[in-house]
C-alpha cells in the first residue's frame, strides 16, 4: 500500500508538512468566514425551529399517529453512523498499522467528535418534554427512581455518552503533539495563549513520547470495541422492538457496515474540498482516495448484502406482517426513499469497479455526496416505512414533513459544519507528528533533495 | 341550586360524617377541580355557604336522572354532577327503553350544554351603524312586554312553530295556543312521520308502532336504519343484538342503496334501485301468498292482496331492483320458512314523495307473515305530530303577511327545511318572530326577539315514550347562562297576558307538569299516593310499565290501504336536470342526526361509522359514476340543482348506488356556532324540491335529481383509517354460519334455547378458548409453554371482554370514553395529519372479495392492557409498567415524550399530545375533575377508566369485600348500547368478563403472533350466509 514518504521523487519532508499543515492555521481569509457564516446562519434556523417546537409542542415537528419517531432519529442515527468510521480510521487501522490512515485520521477523528456532538441533540429535541432529558440518567434522588434498565433507549444514552468521551479523549491525545508545534510557530497573542494550554505543556521530550505513545495504543484499544458497540446499541433501538421492518438479528452488524460505509462517504466529502482549500494534495493523495474507494467499495457490497438479507427473511419467516413491511417498501407511498436509497448505496458506488474513478476527485466528491444521502434515506427507510405499517391497518399512516424537521435537519449539518469550520482554523487538520513517522528524518543529506 | 329543589338525587355518595379517607379524597378531587380550570362565573355562590346543601358535597357525584331529549326515542339518562355541574350523561339501566345504553348524540347533549356560542340572554334583533344586523341584549322584562305587545293585536294569526313535542309541554303549548288563538305547527324533519300514516291505514291506530327485534327470525329491512338513527337506535339495537349474540342469530336483510350502518350489520345487504323497493315488497307478498301465507288473514282483503299483486312477480322485482333473483329469491324462501319475522321500511330509501305504499307494504307484508302481536306491536304506538304541510300552511300565511307572532322553538327550519319551500325569506314577513332557541341557529337568526330558553339537560319536562314508559325531564344543574325554561316562559307570558290557561302554581313548568300528572297517574297502577309517585319518578326519572304490552292486535286494514299500495314509479324532480343527472340521496348518520348536532366537537371528530370521515361532509359515488364524471377520491364535487348548490369532496364507495349520490344531511351550517358553520360546504337539505309527500306529513329527502359536476374548490378529506381492509390479518375474526341448518332451527322456534345467560351462547367452551385463556397464567399446565416467569396478579386481573356479534358500530363508546377521560378534541387539520387524540375507535373493515356477499366488520379498539405488553420494557423511565393488577398504568408525571412505547405498541392505541389542548369556555365546564388533563409532551392511553376501578376498590374496602362483579363499568362498557363490552376480574371464575373470555368464540388479537396477551378477549362476529337457498 502506497504512502505519504514513498518514494516517487515528491518533494515531502519535514518542512513542507509542517508549512503545509500550519499554514492552515494561518489567519482566516474571507472565504472561511464565509464557510462560518453559511454555518451559523444554518445553525441559527436550527435554533429557531427548535424553540418552536419548545414553545408549541411536538406538534411542530411532521411526527404522527402511528409515525412516532421521523427526522429527528433519523437524524440521530445518521449522525451516529457518520461518527463512525472516525474511530475506525483512526483507532483500528492505527492498530492495524494501516499507514494509508495517517493523513486522513485527524479529519476522521474531528469528525468523529463533532457528529457525536450532532447525533447527541436529536434525542433530546425529540423529547417531548426535553426539561426532564435528566431523568434518562440514574442519578441519586430522594425519590429512588431509576431508569428502566430494560430499555434500549438507556442502553443508548449510556453507548453514545461512553463514545463521546472516549473518541474525544483519544481525539484530544492526539492533537497534544501538533498543537505544541503550532504554540512553537503561532504569531498572535491569543494563538499562542490557546496552544500553549491546550498543548498541555508538551515540551516533546523523550519520556513525554514514550508515554504518549503508549497513552495513544491503549486509547486506540480501547475506542476500537466502540466501533462496534455504538452502533450495535443504536440498532437495539430497533431491533428489539416487535415492530415488522425494525425487528431484524442482522442489524447491529447491518448498521455497523451501514455507519462505516457513511462515515468514509462523509470523510471523503469533508477531505477533497478541505484539500483543495488548503493546499494539502501533496500530503492526501491519490492513493488514500484509492484506498477509501475501497474501503467503501467493501462496506457498500456489506450494506446490499443486509438489504437483500432483510427481503430474504421477511419472505422466508412467512411473517405477514413482515411480508406487507417489505412489499410496501419498493411499492408502497414511500417508495422513492427505498429507491433512492438503493441507488445510492448499492448502484452508484459500483462504478468505482472501474479503477480510474477510485482516484477520480471531482467523481468520487459527487459519490461520496450520493452515498450521504443514500444513508439518510436508508434510516428514513428503516424508521418511517416500519412505522408507517405495522401489525393494524386502520392505524397506518404517513409522516407529515413540517419547516421544523427541516429547519433541524440543516440546523444539524450546520452545526456540524460550524465545529469543523472552527477547528480546522485553529487546530491542525492533518497529523503533522504522524506523517512526519513515515518520512525520512531530515539529515544532512537530505537538504541536497534527494531522497532515499 | 335553589331553584332545583325538588329534585332527588338518586344516588348519593354521601357517608355518615367525614371520615380521613373522605376528607383526603374530597380534598384532592376539589383541588383537581381548581386545577382543571372551574372558575366558573354562576356557580360561585354555591360553595360559600356555612351549612352546606346535603346533596351537594365538593367533589363528590350526584346522580340526577332525566330523560334524553335529543332525538323522539326518550332514553333514560342519568346525568352526573359534580360541584354544581353536569359532567357526563349516561344511560339508565332503569329504563325500559334504553336500559343502560346511550348513543353517541345523546352523550354529547353535554357538549351543546356547554356550547361556548350559546345565546347568553335575552336578545333583540337590531342593526349596527353600518346597518348590519346583529343582536342587542334586553332585559328579560323589555322581551315579554315586546311578546306581550304583539300578541294584543288580535288582527292577523298567531303561530306556535315547535319541533316534536311530547307529553306536558305539548299540553302547555295547546292550551296557550287555545287561549291566545294561535296555530300550532310541528315539524321535526328526522321523525317517521310515514310509518305513523301507514300503521293508522293498516292496523286502524295512528302512531308508530314498536318493533321486536329479539324475537325474529328473519328481519326484512327496507332502508330502515334502526341501529343508528331510526326511531329508538338504542331499544333496536339492543333487542337486535340480544338475539344475535345467541346460537342461533337472526336472518338479517337490509335493502337500500346505499349502505348504512344498519345494513353494515345485515347478513344480506341488497343495493336497490332508488325508489324501486315497492316492487320487491309488493313481489314478496305475492309470493309468500302464493306459498300459502297469510291464511290468518280476512279472506276479502287476503284475495284482494292477491289481486293486487298477481301481476308482480320476483323476475320483475328483480328487474325494476337491479338485485339478482337469485337473493331475492332467498328473502322470499327465508321469510316463507321463518316462525317469526319482522319487516321494517324506514329512512332515505324510502322516503320518496309517494312513499306511503311502500310502508303499508310493509306492515301488510307482516300481517301477511302474522307477526303482528309477535315482532310488531300497536297496542301502544307513539303519537307523531310532525306535519310538513302545517308548516306549508304557516308559510303560506306568512306570504299573505297574515302572520302577526311566530313562536319558535326547538325546530330549526331554515335549515331543516328546504329552501326552494322560501321559509328563510317568508319568516321575516311576520310582525313578530319569537325564538325560543338556545342556541344561535339559522331559523333564530331571523328571529326579532329570542328568549333564550334552558337547554334539556336545565330544564323540566317529561316524555310518553312507547310502551307506557312515562319519563320526567329535570334540571340536572343550574342555568349555565342566563336562560330561562321555557315551560316558564310560556306560563310567563300567559299569566302577565292575563289569560286563565295554561297557569300553574307560582308559574312554575315543574307545577304544571306536576298537575299533569296527578290527572293521568291512575293509569300507571302503581299503589301507595300520588306524592310518592311523584317522588319516585324524580328520583327513578319516570315511571316504567313492568311488562311490554304484547296482546295479539286485532288489524283493520282500511280500504285506503289497498290503494296506497298499487305501484308507483318513484318520480324525482329533475327540472334544470341534465339526463346524467343522479338522484340526490341525503342520508341521516349519528354523527349530526338532521343538523342539530353539527354545534359538539365530540360528534364532529367522530369518524362516521362507515366511511371514517371526520369534520367533513361528504358525496358518496359509486366508482362507475364517478369515473364517467372524472371522480377521484377527494375530488371536490360540485351538485347542484335549480335549488342550491352544495360542494363536497367525493368518497368513493362500492356500497352505493350507481344511479344516486349520497350526502349526509347535517353539515353546512351557515349560523349554529364555531364547530357548525365552515364544515361541510352547503346544506344538503336546500337542494330539495319543494315537494310534500302525499300524506302531508313528511318532506320526502328523495325526490330530487342533481346535476354532479367537478368543482373547482380544493377540499380535504380527512379519513381516519389507513385501511379499508384487515388484510388477512385475522383482526376481527367472523364466524360464517351456514344459514340452511339455521333455518331449520328458526322454523322451529329453537332460538329460545339459545337465550344464554348474559346473551351468550351455551356452548361448553371448547378447548382451544380454554386454553387460550389460560395462557396467561402460569399456574395452568395447559396452554403454550412459556420461556419467561409469567406475571401474577393475586387479587384482580381487570379484563374486557368484547362480543363483535353485538358491536354495531355505533360508537357510543368512543363518545363515553372522550367525556369521561377529558380527552381533547384537535380539529380538522390534526386529525388530517393522525394526531387525532381517542382513547377508543372503532375501525372498520370491509374484506368481501368483489362480487362476494358485503363483509363489514367493526372492531372496537382500545389499550388491551397485555400481560407482555411491548410499550412497558422500551420506556425508558418506567413512565409506563404492569401493575399487580393486571393494568398497564401509564404515570403522565414521569413520561418524557421518547414516544418509544407508541411505536412498538402493537395496536397503536397510544396517543401522544402535540401540544397543550384547550377547551373554550364553558366547554371545560365538562371535564371530569377526577381524570388529570394531560399537559403537552406526554403519551397517554385507554385506563380502563382506572379512577372508577380506584372508586370501586375503595368502597368494597370501607365495607369489608373485594369489589362485585360489574362494579366496575368503564365508561365504554357502560355506555354500549347492546352491551357487547364487558368488563371485570379474569380472576373471579365466576365473572361475565372471564365466562365471556373462555367462549368458544372467544380470541385475543395478535396475540398468536407476538405473544402480548392482551386482556381483552374478541368475541367473533357472526354472519349467515346462505350457500344454497333452496
Amino acid at each position: 500500500m502506497s504512502n505519504v514518504g514513498s518514494n516517487k521523487g515528491d518533494a515531502v519532508d519535514y518542512a513542507l508538512v509542517n508549512n503545509t499543515v500550519l499554514k492552515m492555521l494561518e489567519p482566516p481569509t474571507y472565504r472561511w468566514l464565509l464557510m462560518l457564516g453559511l454555518c451559523l446562519s444554518l445553525v441559527a434556523i436550527g435554533a429557531v425551529s427548535w424553540t418552536a417546537q419548545i414553545l408549541n409542542g411536538m406538534q411542530e415537528a411532521g411526527k404522527s399517529h402511528p409515525i412516532m419517531w421521523g427526522s429527528y432519529i433519523t437524524n440521530f442515527v445518521f449522525w451516529v453512523g457518520i461518527a463512525h468510521s472516525g474511530t475506525l480510521i483512526s483507532a483500528v487501522l492505527y492498530l492495524f498499522r494501516a499507514k494509508f490512515r495517517m493523513p486522513i485520521y485527524r479529519l476522521a477523528e474531528a469528525m468523529t467528535v463533532f457528529a457525536v456532538l450532532t447525533a447527541g441533540l436529536f434525542p433530546l429535541i425529540h423529547l417531548g418534554r426535553v426539561w426532564f432529558f435528566y431523568w434518562l440518567m440514574p442519578y441519586p434522588n430522594q425519590r429512588t427512581l431509576w431508569p428502566n434498565f430494560r430499555s434500549p433507549l438507556l442502553w443508548d444514552v449510556f453507548a453514545v455518552s461512553t463514545y463521546l468521551t472516549v473518541s474525544t479523549t483519544f481525539f484530544i491525545i492526539g492533537l497534544i503533539p501538533d498543537i505544541a508545534v503550532a504554540r512553537d510557530s503561532a504569531k498572535s497573542k491569543f494563538r499562542k495563549m490557546l496552544y500553549s494550554i491546550t498543548s498541555l505543556g508538551w515540551s516533546g521530550s523523550n519520556s513525554q513520547w514514550k508515554h504518549y505513545t503508549s497513552a495513544y495504543l491503549f486509547f486506540a484499544a480501547l475506542a476500537t470495541p466502540l466501533v462496534v458497540s455504538v452502533h450495535s446499541v443504536v440498532s437495539w433501538d430497533f431491533a428489539m422492538s416487535i415492530v415488522p421492518g425494525w425487528h431484524a438479528t442482522i442489524f447491529p452488524p447491518y448498521f455497523v457496515a451501514g455507519a462505516i460505509f457513511s462515515g468514509v462517504a462523509m470523510v471523503i466529502t469533508l477531505m477533497i474540498p478541505i484539500r483543495k482549500a488548503f493546499k494539502l494534495e501533496a500530503l492526501v493523495r491519490p492513493e488514500h482516495f484509492e484506498a477509501m474507494s475501497k474501503l467503501i467499495l467493501v462496506t457498500s457490497s456489506v450494506v446490499a448484502y443486509a438489504y437483500i438479507t432483510e427481503f430474504y427473511s421477511a419472505w422466508w419467516s412467512n411473517n405477514p406482517f413482515e411480508r406487507y413491511q417489505f412489499w410496501f417498501r419498493p411499492f408502497g407511498e414511500l417508495a422513492i426513499a427505498f429507491w433512492i436509497m438503493f441507488f445510492c448505496n448499492c448502484i452508484a458506488p459500483l462504478a468505482l469497479w472501474y479503477k480510474p474513478l477510485q482516484t477520480n476527485i471531482p467523481f468520487l466528491f459527487c459519490l461520496s455526496i450520493i452515498i450521504n444521502i443514500g444513508m439518510w434515506f436508508e434510516r428514513f427507510n428503516i424508521i418511517l416505512q416500519s412505522l408507517a405499517r405495522e401489525y393494524i391497518p386502520y392505524s397506518w399512516g404517513m409522516y407529515n414533513f413540517s419547516w421544523v424537521d427541516i429547519g433541524l435537519t440543516v440546523g444539524a449539518f450546520g452545526w456540524f459544519g460550524m465545529w469543523m469550520t472552527v477547528f480546522v482554523k485553529f487546530f491542525p487538520a492533518v497529523s503533522i507528528t504522524e506523517i512526519k513517522e513515515i518520512l525520512p528524518p531530515p539529515m544532512r543529506e537530505a537538504k541536497s533533495g534527494h531522497g532515499h | 341550586m335553589s331553584n332545583i329543589d325538588d329534585q332527588k338525587p338518586e344516588v348519593s355518595e354521601q357517608g355518615n360524617g367525614i371520615t380521613r379517607r373522605k376528607f383526603l379524597k374530597i380534598l384532592g378531587t376539589t383541588t383537581a377541580a381548581g386545577a382543571v380550570g372551574c372558575s366558573g362565573s354562576k356557580e360561585q355562590n354555591i360553595y360559600p355557604r356555612v351549612r352546606s346543601d346535603d346533596s351537594q358535597v365538593p367533589g363528590v357525584s350526584v346522580w340526577y336522572s332525566s330523560t334524553c331529549t335529543e332525538c323522539s326515542a326518550g332514553c333514560g339518562i342519568k346525568v352526573r354532577t359534580v360541584d354544581g355541574r353536569a359532567v357526563k350523561v349516561e344511560g339508565d339501566k332503569s329504563n325500559p327503553i334504553n336500559r343502560g345504553g346511550l348513543c353517541a348524540l345523546g352523550q354529547a347533549s353535554l357538549q351543546s350544554l356547554y356550547d361556548p356560542d350559546r345565546i347568553r340572554q335575552p336578545l333583540k334583533r337590531s342593526q349596527d351603524s353600518q346597518g348590519r344586523l346583529q343582536f342587542v341584549p334586553i332585559t328579560w322584562d323589555e322581551a315579554y312586554a315586546q311578546v306581550q305587545q304583539a300578541f294584543g293585536e288580535n288582527s292577523k294569526k298567531n303561530f306556535i312553530l315547535t319541533g316534536e313535542t311530547n307529553g306536558s309541554l305539548d299540553e302547555l303549548l295547546s292550551q296557550f295556543a287555545q287561549s291566545t288563538g294561535s296555530i300550532r305547527v310541528t315539524y321535526d324533519a328526522s321523525v317517521p312521520a310515514e310509518i305513523s300514516k301507514a300503521a293508522e291505514l293498516v292496523f286502524g291506530v295512528s302512531g308508530i308502532p314498536t318493533y321486536a327485534f329479539d324475537s325474529a327470525d328473519v328481519i326484512v329491512s327496507f332502508g330502515a336504519d334502526f341501529l343508528e338513527t331510526w326511531i329508538s337506535p338504542v331499544e333496536y339495537a339492543r333487542s337486535w343484538a340480544d338475539r344475535r349474540r345467541t346460537d342461533s342469530p337472526q336472518y338479517f336483510v337490509q335493502v337500500e342503496p346505499r349502505l348504512s350502518l344498519t345494513g353494515a350489520n345485515a347478513d344480506l345487504w341488497l343495493n336497490g334501485a332508488p325508489g324501486s323497493e315497492i316492487y320487491l315488497a309488493l313481489a314478496l307478498i305475492g309470493e309468500l301468498l302464493r306459498n300459502g301465507k297469510g291464511q290468518g288473514v280476512n279472506p276479502e282483503i287476503r284475495a284482494k292482496l292477491v289481486e293486487v299483486t298477481k301481476d308482480i312477480s320476483l323476475e320483475e322485482a328483480s328487474t325494476k331492483t337491479g338485485i339478482s333473483l337469485e337473493k331475492i329469491l332467498t328473502v322470499a324462501h327465508q321469510l316463507n320458512s321463518a316462525k317469526r319475522s319482522l319487516v321494517v321500511s324506514g329512512g332515505t330509501s324510502t322516503a320518496t314523495s309517494k312513499s306511503l305504499g311502500l310502508h303499508v307494504a310493509a306492515n301488510l307484508l307482516n300481517v301477511v307473515l302474522e307477526n303482528v302481536g309477535e315482532t310488531v306491536f300497536v297496542t301502544t304506538p307513539r303519537k307523531v305530530n310532525t306535519s310538513a304541510s302545517s308548516l306549508q300552511a304557516l308559510i303560506t300565511a306568512l306570504a299573505g303577511e297574515k302572520a302577526n307572532v311566530v313562536m319558535v322553538y326547538g325546530t330549526n327550519p331554515a335549515f331543516t327545511l328546504p329552501s326552494s319551500f322560501t321559509f328563510k325569506n317568508e319568516l321575516r314577513k311576520a310582525k313578530l318572530v319569537v325564538s325560543f332557541s338556545s342556541h344561535l341557529d339559522e331559523t333564530a337568526q331571523l328571529a326579532d326577539l329570542i328568549l333564550p330558553s334552558n337547554h334539556s339537560l336545565e330544564s323540566w319536562g317529561d316524555v310518553r315514550a312507547f310502551d307506557g314508559v312515562a319519563s320526567i325531564i329535570q334540571p340536572t344543574m343550574a342555568p349555565v347562562f342566563d336562560t330561562r325554561d321555557f315551560g316558564d316562559m310560556v306560563l310567563d307570558i300567559s299569566a302577565k297576558s292575563g289569560l286563565k290557561s295554561p297557569a300553574a302554581e307560582g308559574g312554575k313548568f315543574r307545577n304544571f307538569i306536576k298537575e299533569n300528572w296527578k290527572r293521568q297517574w291512575k293509569e300507571f297502577d302503581t299503589g301507595g299516593d300520588f306524592e310518592s309517585l311523584w317522588r319516585k319518578t324524580l328520583e327513578n326519572g319516570g315511571i316504567y310499565a313492568p311488562d311490554r304490552i304484547r296482546e295479539r292486535t286485532r288489524i283493520r286494514i282500511a280500504n285506503e290501504a289497498m290503494d296506497a299500495i298499487k305501484i308507483v314509479e318513484p318520480s324525482f324532480d329533475a327540472s334544470d336536470v341534465k339526463e346524467d343527472g343522479l338522484v340526490l340521496y341525503p342520508f341521516f348518520s349519528v354523527k349530526t342526526f338532521d343538523g342539530r348536532a353539527a354545534n359538539r366537537p365530540w360528534l364532529q371528530e367522530l369518524p362516521d361509522p362507515i366511511t371514517q370521515i371526520v369534520w367533513d361532509s361528504w358525496a358518496e359515488l359509486h366508482p362507475k359514476t364517478a369515473a364517467r364524471i372524472g371522480l377521484k377520491q377527494g375530488d371536490a364535487v360540485t351538485v347542484r340543482n335549480r335549488y342550491g348548490e352544495v360542494n363536497v369532496p367525493a368518497y368513493l364507495t362500492d356500497y352505493v348506488n350507481e344511479g344516486i349520490i349520497a350526502i349526509p344531511v347535517g353539515q353546512g351550517h351557515t349560523e349554529y356556532g364555531r364547530f357548525a358553520k365552515e364544515v361541510g360546504a352547503g346544506n344538503v337539505f336546500d337542494l330539495l324540491a319543494p315537494v310534500i309527500s302525499e300524506t302531508g306529513v313528511s318532506v320526502p329527502l328523495l325526490s330530487t335529481r342533481v346535476n354532479v359536476l367537478r368543482g373547482n374548490t380544493n377540499p380535504k378529506l380527512v379519513i381516519t383509517t389507513g385501511s379499508n381492509s384487515q388484510h388477512d390479518r385475522e383482526l376481527a375474526r367472523t364466524e360464517i354460519i351456514d344459514g340452511r341448518t339455521l333455518g331449520a332451527a328458526h322454523a322451529h322456534g329453537d332460538h329460545e334455547n339459545g337465550h344464554g345467560e348474559n346473551g351468550h351462547g351455551h356452548h361448553e367452551p371448547k378447548g382451544f378458548a380454554e386454553h387460550d385463556y389460560h395462557r396467561a397464567d402460569n399456574t395452568q399446565s395447559s396452554g403454550p409453554e412459556q420461556m419467561y416467569l409469567q406475571r401474577e396478579h393475586p387479587l384482580y386481573e381487570w379484563g374486557m371482554a368484547i362480543d363483535l356479534a353485538a358491536c354495531t358500530g355505533c360508537s357510543a363508546c368512543v363518545i363515553a370514553c372522550q367525556a369521561e377521560n377529558n380527552i381533547p378534541v384537535v380539529g380538522k387539520r390534526l386529525c388530517d395529519m393522525g394526531r387525532e387524540m381517542s382513547w377508543l375507535r372503532i375501525e372498520r373493515y370491509i374484506d368481501n372479495e368483489p362480487g362476494e356477499e358485503l363483509q363489514v366488520s367493526f372492531l372496537p379498539m382500545m389499550c388491551q392492557h397485555c400481560h407482555n405488553a411491548p410499550c412497558e420494557p422500551v420506556c425508558p423511565v418506567y413512565a409506563t409498567y404492569h401493575n399487580e393488577e393486571g393494568l398497564n398504568a401509564m404515570i403522565y408525571n414521569r413520561c418524557v415524550g421518547t414516544r418509544y412505547c407508541s411505536n412498538n405498541c402493537s395496536y397503536k392505541v397510544r396517543r401522544f399530545n402535540w401540544l397543550e389542548f384547550d377547551w373554550p369556555t364553558p366547554l371545560d365546564w365538562q371535564l371530569n375533575p377526577d381524570v388529570t388533563q394531560r399537559g403537552a409532551g406526554v403519551m397517554e392511553k385507554c385506563t380502563f377508566c382506572v379512577h372508577k376501578i380506584i372508586d370501586a376498590k375503595d368502597r368494597a374496602k370501607d365495607e369489608g369485600r373485594l369489589v362485585r362483579d360489574g362494579e366496575v363499568q368503564p365508561a365504554c362498557v357502560q355506555s354500549c348500547p347492546t352491551q357487547a363490552l364487558v368488563f371485570g376480574d379474569l380472576n373471579d371464575p365466576e365473572s361475565k368478563v372471564r365466562k365471556a373470555s373462555a367462549s368458544s368464540r372467544a380470541y385475543r388479537i395478535l396475540d398468536h403472533h407476538i405473544n402480548t396477551q392482551p386482556a381483552v378477549s374478541y368475541l367473533q362476529d357472526k354472519k349467515i350466509r346462505l350457500v344454497d337457498h333452496v
